[in-house]
């Protein structure tokens, strides 16, 4: 278990990471913030790029300070902006990553093409990593974070890039992989944790403002969004005086769907994530934003 | 294993292997100097057609200067060519040992081999007082190659990290490398894999350069010229020849290389590879601009920086006394306390390096 104990993280005076505690267990959790919020912060922390100003993070009671390589040995970690050797191969490119993890040269030539067809990579292995596309690039460094096969899996935006088809590939090993390890997925992109994460943990003003099932967020909104048919011109009126989350044009008449504590008869409908995130951090940097 | 990566990383750079063209490019006018080139070639024939000469006890005797007298004890009964003789004696003549004429030459007849008198009637006929001392001016040409192919190496040495630093930096390397077990060591192979190619380019540099020369200038029987230091002392065993010192010379290079490139390596800051690529600068500099614009006045300052300088003498060859004895002394010192800089500079860089916490 991974847990995260009173941890502040400061770059000079600017506090991003406020006294947080949190446990992780096995299964996914979706870390969802807006930009700037200390989503990568705070995974180098976990990934021990950064150490915290004060506070610590134990893995089964232990500082992972004091278990240094011990630790390392154990995560699986992919950078938001990761770097990779241009003139590498993807095969080279693993290669090398397991080298670094210290995986047996035998042993890692069997988990490469094997993390290689999961990405659905393998006909492309030998072709230089500066002809790969953003997407495929994102999915070497998805194989890459699994190589030593890992108890802490720390995904930072990892579905950057890829498409649905990706995405939903994505997800589907994701599903495989969390029964017995802690998956942290940070994204600000609400619809890939909808569906993939078992928790959603929010970050607010540098704290956890919520860790929660899907449900257990969605369910702090019920009964508050609803959606409003009107002539299209009376739209900028209306989203003048209601916090109104999307629009929707057909012809003439316009959906409007806003979150407000009375529907004043408009029709209710059921509160989904996006809802949520737009709701909590609807001041753009999110530090002034309510609680629920 | 890792090392391996790292080697190849560095290998793949086609910037390596330009850079190499560029060096032999230039190290064409280096190896090319047509007046010590003729005057060796010159020599290099005499000794092959005139045959050698035994230094005797008499002519040691007959010197009157009490340094040159004790080294020319040390040859005795060994093989000396008589060009390079006569350029002893004459040098020995210059400082007042001998007053050289016929007369002497005739003295030198009688004692010893007749081609070192015939050659030294002819150099008293012409009256050319002048001789070259085969030895000696083959030693410096090569010398200088030596010199130019290690600073040439230590250039090499701080661009490619430069490069590889710089590289790393921009397209962040390290977060993924740095969460891996062994990711933190990975310093200590990188500064390793420089090392060695920093050697290999070097070497490399140097077979080119050396396989130049001799094609421009065969002189191979001047290799087993004799040889000494002016300064026996620092290390007393070290008896040897032209061809011999000068390998060692290039050895001791390759120590200082070894060393210097990995210092290059350690003083990187967080920006890549901006203080190589000054220093790489600075390095060209002290190297190609007093050899192309022919600096004398510099020499002494650029001589103390060479490689060798450190624990031996600037290379002479044992009669050479052409060079004043304190100005030789003073860029000893000099070495000593320019490499000592260095390398205890280098080796804070390194500390702090290999020290500090990843980010
Ligand atoms: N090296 C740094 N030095 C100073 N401030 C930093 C540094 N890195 C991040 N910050 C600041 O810390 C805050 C959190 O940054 P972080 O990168 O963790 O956000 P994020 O949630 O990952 O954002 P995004 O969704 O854009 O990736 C930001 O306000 C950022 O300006
Ligand atoms: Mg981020």
């Amino acid at each position: 278990m991974l847990s995260v104990k009173n941890v502040t993280m400061k770059y000079g005076n600017h506090t991003v990471l406020d006294n947080l505690s949190i446990d992780f267990e096995n299964g996914v959790y979706g870390l969802l913030a807006p930009n700037g919020a200390g989503k990568t912060t705070f995974m180098k922390l976990l990934a021990t790029l950064h150490f915290a100003s004060s506070g610590k993070v134990m893995w089964n009671g232990e500082s992972i300070a004091a278990l240094d390589e011990k630790y390392r040995d154990i995560i699986g970690y992919l950078p938001q902006q990761f770097g990779y050797y241009k003139n590498y191969t993807a095969e080279d490119y693993l290669l090398y990553l397991s080298a670094l993890k210290g995986i047996p040269r035998a042993t890692a030539k069997q988990r490469v093409s094997e993390l290689l067809s999961l990405v659905a990579l393998s006909d492309v292995k030998s072709k230089k990593m500066k002809k790969f596309s953003g997407g495929m690039v994102q999915r070497v460094g998805i194989a890459s974070a699994l190589l030593n096969n890992p108890k802490v899996l720390l995904l930072d935006e990892p579905t950057a890039g890829l498409d649905p088809k990706e995405r939903v590939r994505f997800r589907n090993i994701l599903a495989g992989l969390s029964k017995d390890r802690v998956v942290i997925l940070s994204t600000h992109i609400v619809s890939d944790v909808e569906s993939i994460a078992n928790r959603i943990v929010m970050l607010q003003n540098g704290k956890i403002y919520c860790n929660e099932t899907v449900g257990e967020v969605c369910g702090r909104l019920d009964g508050k969004v609803f959606e409003a048919e009107m002539p299209a011109a009376e739209t900028s009126a209306f989203s003048r005086n209601h916090f109104v989350v999307s629009e929707r044009f057909e012809g003439n008449s316009a959906f409007v769907r806003f979150i407000a504590d009375e529907g004043d008869g408009c029709a209710p409908k059921s509160a989904g994530l996006e809802d949520v995130f737009l709701y909590l951090y609807r001041d753009s940097e999110g530090e002034n934003a309510d609680t629920l | 294993m890792l090392i391996l990566y790292e080697l190849k990383k560095q290998l793949e750079q086609p910037f390596a292997y330009i850079f190499l063209a560029i060096c032999f490019a230039v190290n064409i006018f280096l190896c090319n100097n047509s007046y010590s080139n003729s005057a060796i070639k010159s020599q290099s024939k005499l000794v092959s057609e005139t045959g050698t000469f035994y230094m005797t006890e008499e002519i040691a005797q007959s010197i009157e200067d009490a340094k040159m007298r004790s080294i020319a004890q040390q040859y005795v009964g060994k093989e000396i060519s008589p060009e390079d003789a006569a350029a002893i004696l004459l040098d020995c003549s210059r400082f007042g040992s001998y007053r050289f004429d016929e007369e002497f030459s005739e003295h030198i007849a009688e004692i010893s081999s007749e081609q070192l008198a015939k050659r030294l009637a002819e150099i008293a006929e012409k009256d050319e007082l002048s001789a070259v001392n085969g030895g000696a001016e083959l030693f410096g040409v090569l010398s200088s190659i030596v010199w130019a192919v290690a600073i040439e190496s230590a250039i090499f040495a701080l661009l490619m990290t430069a490069k590889i630093l710089g590289h790393e930096a921009v397209s962040q390397t390290a977060s993924v490398v740095l969460s891996t077990r062994t990711g933190r060591r990975i310093n200590l192979v990188k500064a390793a894999a420089s090392v060695i190619i920093s050697i290999a380019f070097q070497s490399v540099n140097f077979l080119l350069c050396c396989t130049l020369f001799f094609a421009l200038c065969p002189c191979f029987n001047l290799l087993s010229a004799p040889f000494a230091l002016d300064y026996p002392t620092v290390i007393p065993w070290l008896d040897t020849t032209v061809g011999g010192y000068f390998m060692l010379n290039f050895l001791m290079s390759l120590l200082l290389t070894a060393i210097f490139s990995l210092m290059s390596f350690c003083c990187s800051g967080k920006n890549g590879g901006i203080r190589q690529f000054f220093l790489s600068i600075i390095l060209a500099f002290i190297l190609y601009i007093p050899a192309f614009f022919k600096l004398g006045f510099i020499s002494p300052f650029i001589r103390c920086l060479t490689p060798t300088a450190l624990l031996f003498n600037q290379p002479s060859c044992r009669f050479s006394v052409s060079q004043s004895g304190i100005a030789v002394f003073g860029t000893d010192i000099f070495a000593i306390i320019f490499w000592t800089a260095v390398c205890v500079v280098g080796s804070v860089f390194a500390y702090k390096k290999f020290k500090k916490s990843p980010l």
